[in-house]
């Protein structure tokens, strides 16, 4: 059975001879894949390809969606939002496909919402995202990433809880850190906590010290840290090395499995939350790991974003097969209304908020142990995104 | 009085790898005219070779950074150096900025964006006047201390010292008097690579080793450069202390990203005060001396 042929590759153009419909009420599925595939944020882009090119793989080895195979159109936006208006342009007038899937940063986000909402065309993002504070609301804008809220809520009152009422807040100073702290501060004071720090330093800071040396002054319990990047191994480094870590636990977006291998010592017994983990222990999930193992040869722990996109995909097929035909304003509908369980989150339901159209799903709660792995304290079930549309 | 001395070791700490960046890159700009923008990432490279050799032992990995260093700037002097002497400021800009990309995106697809981490040659921490820090730190701070001292004491006392100097002043008369261009050229960049590459292998135990590393280093050291004579190899000795001492100080009161704002408003300023910190001269047309021969009586004008 043909496997989803990407018609365009990497910057390419469309030959223009797919074959029957895109646009309105045809019967092939065309799905417009926007990823960086290359620049900054490649690595992330690559690893939503990856989920996203086996879910379309399974789809079309099931049948297909509407009995033909999905077909898929594929950009690099480059992570930049000029070159992903023109590619998000190029897909919507030239390719005219049915539904737009991906991009990865915000402000590519917000170029290709605008456009796809002005074309009436369903736009996917896979990536976490905060949406409290940029909400992006359109009926047409599906959010399948896991929100700031969603993770925050239950690490607040637990890290409060577990290690004490005194918060200092570290992050690089761009607009990422400075929401999610906008989106933990309340989280934080309902949990009783009080904030006695928050040091922001520019992207590439190699040097902590100074920033370190206020931390360990305001001396706090623990340390929720959004520093992202090279930055955040140089700041555990050297908050070790300084000895911030001796009093204070560390938890926050820095602390992740994709750092791991850099700073095994550094990581272990620390807690986070997280939507998905490659250790989730049910059927779907064991499934996906092996196939995904086997077709990359890859050992490194999956990331989110390859689950949601993976997920994404097989949303899709499922609300267009519901649907009957390719409108987008069938779609959209069916969209909102979709459920599907037993996927790689686990057994439960999932489905968009019909409030917001952020997919909800189970959250866990996990300390990081050797190897990477995640071993799952409990989970802390179905958290609601508040952002109101 | 334990704040003082925190503040003096961050200083120090601050300065290490900087110093070794500026030097470097006063060396090359002073004595071949060459701003070089790959210098960063040179330090980079160096950082890379730590984490290259992670598994082996910590000064075999320094090691293999030194003959790495030494031959990257063999390569890049033969290679792209020499076609750019005496062409003046944009091609040399160009050029570099060309390096720069070709080792960070050769950094990118052997290792990946994702950061990686070197473990440092000894742990824990020492107590300085009251003050714990970290062991390797003060170690680093002392090893570039040597390193710096000889760069000078070669500079400034040695007959190989002079002569390069000399060639800095007035290439020409140099050059009759017996010293060949193409050899202090070749050597000079080949010791602003290899220290460059030093640095980086020392730095790599404290920060996050990724390809874009070499850029954290790059502005701070250029000021460095730039706040003393060109040509001068003390002067980015004395900038990178300024440029250190500042950076310490301001982020003792201003949070980090306003420290970063204000201290380059500081030295953009202090280099418009002094401009003659700043003048770029072409070393193989001058003809005559920007500054007299240092050293020795000067022959009658």
């Amino acid at each position: 059975m043909a496997a989803a042929t990407p018609l365009a590759a990497l910057g390419g153009c469309s030959s223009g001879q797919k074959s029957s419909s895109g646009g309105a009420g045809g019967q092939t599925l065309t799905v417009g894949l926007l990823a960086p595939l290359t620049g900054p944020v490649a690595p992330e882009g690559k690893a939503m390809r990856r989920g996203f090119d086996m879910a379309v793989a399974e789809v079309n080895a099931a049948g297909g969606v509407l009995g033909k195979p999905l077909e898929v159109v594929v950009e690099d936006d480059q992570g930049t939002p000029s070159v992903a208006t023109t590619a998000a342009r190029k897909l919507l007038q030239r390719d005219r496909v049915d539904v737009v899937f991906g991009t990865i940063t915000g402000d590519t986000t917000i170029a290709v919402k605008q456009l796809a909402t002005q074309a009436k065309v369903p736009f996917m993002k896979a990536i976490l995202d905060d949406y409290l504070h940029s909400p992006l609301c359109s009926r047409y804008f599906f959010k399948l990433g896991e929100s700031d809220y969603q993770l925050l809520e239950p690490l607040a009152p637990f890290m409060v809880e577990r290690f004490g009422r005194r918060v200092a807040l570290v992050g690089s100073d761009y607009s990422f850190p400075h929401s999610y702290n906008q989106t933990a501060k309340p989280l934080l004071s309902a949990a009783g906590a009080q904030v006695v720090a928050e040091e922001y330093a520019p992207l590439g800071t190699a040097e902590w010290s100074s920033v370190i040396g206020k931390l360990k002054g305001a001396r706090p319990d623990f340390v929720l840290s959004s520093v992202v990047g090279g930055d955040a191994i140089a700041l555990l480094k050297q908050a070790q090395s300084l000895g911030l870590l001796k009093s204070s636990e560390i938890t926050g977006v820095s602390i992740n499995q994709e750092f791991y291998p850099a700073v095994p010592t550094l990581m272990n017994g620390r807690w986070g939350t997280f939507r998905y983990s490659d250790q989730l222990d049910n059927a779907a999930n064991r499934k996906f790991v092996a196939d995904y193992r086997a077709k990359y040869s890859d050992d490194a722990p999956i990331p989110s974003v390859t689950a949601n996109s993976y997920v994404g995909v097989h949303l899709l097929a499922k609300a267009v097969g519901a649907a009957g035909g390719t409108d987008a304003d069938k779609i959209v509908a069916a969209l909102a209304a979709v459920k599907l369980a037993d996927t790689v989150y686990g057994p439960e339901e999932i489905s968009f908020d019909p409030g917001n159209q952020v997919l909800n799903t189970n959250i866990y709660l996990a300390q990081i142990a050797s190897g990477g792995k995640y071993t799952i304290s409990r989970g802390a079930g179905v958290t609601a995104d508040p952002t109101k549309c | 009085m334990s704040d003082l001395v925190l503040l003096l070791l961050n200083f120090v700490s601050a300065l290490s790898v900087l110093v070794l960046v500026a030097v470097s890159l006063g060396l090359i700009f002073g004595q071949l005219g060459i701003i070089n923008l790959a210098q960063g990432d040179l330090v980079m490279v160096g950082a890379f070779a730590m984490y290259a050799t992670r598994e082996l032992p910590f000064l075999v990995g320094v090691a293999t950074a030194l003959v790495l260093g030494l031959l990257l700037g063999v390569v890049l002097e033969r290679g792209l150096a020499r076609a750019l002497y005496g062409r003046g400021l944009m091609p040399a800009l160009l050029a570099t900025w060309g390096v720069g990309i070709v080792l960070r995106q050769a950094a990118d697809a052997l290792y990946s964006s994702t950061p990686h981490a070197v473990a440092a040659p000894v742990g824990g921490s020492v107590g300085v006047l009251g003050v714990d820090y970290p062991t390797y730190r003060i170690l680093v701070a002392v090893v570039v201390a040597v390193l710096v001292a000889a760069v000078l004491a070669v500079a400034y006392r040695s007959s190989l010292g002079l002569r390069m100097r000399a060639c800095i002043d007035n290439l020409e008369m140099a050059a009759l008097l017996g010293t060949s261009p193409q050899r202090m050229f070749m050597l000079v960049f080949v010791a602003g690579t290899v220290l460059a590459v030093l640095a980086g292998s020392l730095a790599a135990p404290i920060v996050g080793v990724t390809p874009t590393l070499g850029l954290s280093y790059l502005p701070a050291a250029f000021f460095a450069v730039l706040l003393g004579r060109p040509g001068s190899i003390g002067g980015p000795v004395l900038g990178a202390a300024l440029v250190a001492f500042l950076t310490v100080l301001l982020n003792r009161f201003f949070t980090a990203t306003v420290a970063q704002s204000l201290l380059f408003a500081a030295l953009v300023l202090f280099i418009a005060v002094r401009p003659e910190g700043v003048r770029w001269h072409p070393p193989a047309r001058r003809t005559r001396p920007l500054q007299p021969a240092r050293g020795g009586p000067t022959a009658a004008s």
